[in-house]
């Protein structure tokens, strides 16, 4: 073998070292010595690592550098190291295994480019490789719980400002997103009928859940338990009818959740991955810790929601109720003032109402209650507000309506009621007298007690003037 | 060659800055655009743009999470596939408003070329890949060259490199994430990328499986295969060639996975060639 010959002659000799102990120390230096040309060939090596690889100087001098290495080893070296090699002219400190005759070697490498060739040292790591191993884990451990705790936490803080379902969902997907690395997250949500839709983000079978029939079982891939699958392979075999849909959007592995609540199933949370993805039980349970996190506080928004309406909306007819009903006077009236337009309001008395009761009984009078609800919000305009203000009495606010608009709804509000079904005790008719109020712009300041007063009022002209029919009176 | 070249740009819609944008060489010329592989930076490109810019608009780029790109854009979701890099593409294609560009993708960025060039093959005159594999890990009859343990391997023996240099080296890298604006040489960085990114695109690159997209290509395409490439070996580049359509391969003298650092001269010879 011949030692590297660039360095000049005289430096030997001043070291007082002849051509055999220059030889030796090279051959017996405690680390490995390599030559490697630029096309990646060994050209020397010295016999310490030669030893330490188990080879001869015949099967290492010649070989391609980076078949010392196991696979690993060398998609690290190419991709990342030789880059650096060539840009900086030397590597420091590289971490890598070597194969050995018996297994592996952990060592350090050093390298430098010199013109044409690359001179290395190898140093043995194996003292450095074990506590650094112990070190790794701990580190990798820390850092997933670190990083557990900071998506939980963020999560949890950014689940209490969600005011909404649609803005917690939102809030759940994106969260989802980032803390699971997925392609795209949904969450989809089952409603007081039992249905499922979706709620936030994108789901790559919306498009096969058009059919209501098959949308319950779509959105959640028919689960209500923990799902993750790791490739198209794996949902070829569970479910072969949603593969074609989930490679059309490039999606090639995805996990399910289920959203749970107190009493049951509230819905799912689904992350869908681009690429084939294995789920340890880690990742898994940050799902189900995320899930669980927006679960409670979905289920203090429904709370509200149901709250809001028990104070606000009548519970019988489901129409707005007195209180409800006094808000929408009072902002109706000072809309009318600042825009200038009249606004009317009508009241709504149910002739015949009390022998329903009194014959049929109260159940029978409830159900005639919710049938004139609906037939008077279905009569109508769409931003009218209608509402229950007590007994067989319902109000209608009508924003921006003069007395030909208000007397054309009270008509048709008449007509409505008019058409109740059969069966009711012989001689009884449903009918309404109806009362209207008009409030013009220029009186729009009054008191709301006084216009609700001109229509009470003239409720009271349609009842003395033979009921079933419509009276006006002007705030 | 440094960032001093760089011509004005135009106004900022977020590509440019966000992954660290390059130009050079001719403004009217045809666009020809350089992506960097796994491990590196736009540096990797470094020897083999001044074969270009004499008549070329030439145009590099950093993947988000490598070299002076904006470390903040990084989306754990948008860059867990090789799709969302190939977005990133398609935006910086769209901001520098480029038409009929050559697109030359080293390594996993071949693939990211493949991708984009299929989302919007009008933007695209011609692909250039160099040391293209479309599925790293081994499937059945199809030999990609390795197992899903040497992928695991892999990222042990990052995190190890990581671990030694990031307690020397930190405060340095920290101080230049926080001032990519300074304009550095674009030589000195020695291929930064970001430690937690190179963990998630090791996986990315090494895990994905793009074999069923090439057939889909519909861009004139060079196939650029080094010899005793191990990452992406000889049959790996043939079986792209093969995918897709109307393709050409060269098989070049230059060894190992890195030929656009050990061989310049003929890979922008190659390149040109193909070209002309």
């Amino acid at each position: 073998m011949t030692p590297p010959s660039s360095e000049p002659a005289d430096a030997i000799h001043d070291a007082g070292l002849d051509t055999s102990s220059y030889r030796e120390l090279y051959d017996g230096s405690p680390c490995g010595l390599l030559t490697v040309n630029t096309e990646g060939f060994v050209t020397g090596a010295n016999r310490t690592l030669l030893d330490w690889v188990g080879r001869s100087q015949l099967e290492v001098v010649g070989a391609p550098f980076i078949e010392l290495f196991p696979a690993a080893d060398q998609l690290f070296y190419e991709t990342r190291f030789a880059p650096i090699l060539h840009l900086r002219g030397e590597l420091h400190e590289v971490a890598l295994t070597m194969t050995t005759a018996t297994g592996s070697l952990p060592i350090l490498l050093n390298a430098r480019l010199l013109g044409a060739e690359i001179r290395m040292a190898v140093f043995d790591a194996t003292e450095r490789q074990g506590y650094e191993r112990t070190l790794l884990a701990a580190q990798r451990a820390a850092e997933v719980s670190e990083q557990r705790l900071r998506v939980l936490h963020a999560a949890a803080s950014e689940f209490a400002d969600a005011a909404t379902e649609s803005q917690l969902a939102d809030c759940l997907v994106e969260n989802s997103r980032q803390a699971m690395a997925a392609t795209a997250c949904a969450v989809v949500l089952v409603d007081g009928s039992g249905a499922t839709t979706l709620v936030a983000g994108e789901h790559p079978l919306a498009a096969l859940a058009a059919d209501p029939a098959a949308r319950n079982d779509v959105l959640s891939f028919r689960t209500a338990g923990v799902v993750a699958v790791d490739s198209l392979d794996d949902a070829r075999q569970r479910y072969p009818a949603f593969v074609d849909e989930l490679s059309a959007a490039r999606i090639q592995a995805f996990s399910v959740v289920p959203i749970e609540g107190r009493d049951g199933i509230l819905g799912a949370l689904l992350c869908f991955f681009g690429r084939p993805r294995a789920l340890s039980a880690e990742d898994l349970d940050l799902q189900v810790t995320l899930a669980r996190g927006a679960a409670q506080v979905l289920s203090r928004i429904r709370l509200q929601d149901e709250l809001m309406a028990l104070a606000l909306y009548d519970q019988l007819t489901g129409v707005a109720n007195r209180r409800l009903l006094r808000e929408h006077l009072i902002q109706g009236m000072a809309s009318a003032g600042r825009r200038d337009h009249p606004i009317a309001m009508l009241v709504i008395d149910l002739d015949g109402f009390k022998t329903v009761n009194d014959e049929l009984g109260h159940q029978r009078g409830d159900s005639v209650l919710r049938w004139v609800a609906a037939q008077l919000s279905g009569a109508v305009r769409t931003d009218d507000i209608v509402g229950r203000f007590g007994g067989d009495e319902f109000i209608v606010i009508c924003h921006e309506a003069d007395e030909a608009v208000a007397r054309a709804v009270a008509e048709r509000v008449r007509e409505a009621i008019e058409a109740y079904p059969a069966g009711l005790p012989d001689g009884t008719r449903l009918t309404a007298s109806v009362g209207i109020a008009i409030c013009a712009a220029d009186r729009a300041g009054e008191r709301h007690e006084d216009f609700f007063a001109v229509a009470d009022a003239a409720l009271y002209r349609s009842k003395r003037e033979g009921k079933d029919r419509i009276s006006v009176g002007w705030l | 060659m440094n960032s001093d070249d760089a011509l004005p740009g135009r106004p900022d819609g977020g590509a440019r800055r966000r992954n660290n944008v390059r130009e050079y060489g001719r403004p009217d010329g045809r666009p020809i655009v350089f992506a960097h592989g796994f491990g590196c930076s736009q540096e990797a490109w470094r020897l083999v743009l001044p074969f270009f810019v004499d008549d070329y608009r030439v145009i590099a780029f950093d993947t988000v999470g490598a070299g002076g790109s904006d470390l903040s854009a990084y989306d754990r979701g948008k860059y867990d596939t090789v799709d969302g890099y190939a977005s990133d593409v398609l935006d910086i294609l769209d901001e520098l408003e480029l038409e009929d560009a050559v697109y030359v993708g080293h390594s996993v960025s071949s693939m990211v070329g493949v991708l984009a060039s299929i989302r919007d093959p009008s933007r695209f005159g011609a692909l250039v890949l160099v040391g293209p594999s479309p599925r790293y890990v081994n499937d059945g009859d199809y030999v990609g060259g390795f197992q899903q343990a040497d992928i695991d391997g892999l990222i042990d023996a990052l995190d190890a490199n990581y671990l030694g240099w990031s307690a020397t080296m930190a405060p340095v890298i920290m101080g230049n994430a926080e001032r990519p604006e300074l304009g550095e040489e674009l030589t000195g960085l020695f291929c930064r990328v970001d430690p937690q990114v190179a963990r998630q695109f090791a996986r990315v690159t090494f895990l994905s499986d793009n074999r069923r997209d090439l057939a889909k290509v519909t861009v004139p395409t060079l196939v650029l295969q080094a010899s005793e490439d191990v990452i992406a070996p000889t049959p790996v580049g043939k079986f792209v060639h093969a995918q897709i359509p109307g393709s050409v391969l060269r098989m070049m003298s230059a060894r190992g996975h890195v030929p656009n650092l050990s061989a310049p001269d003929e890979v922008a010879a190659e390149i040109r060639a193909f070209l002309a």
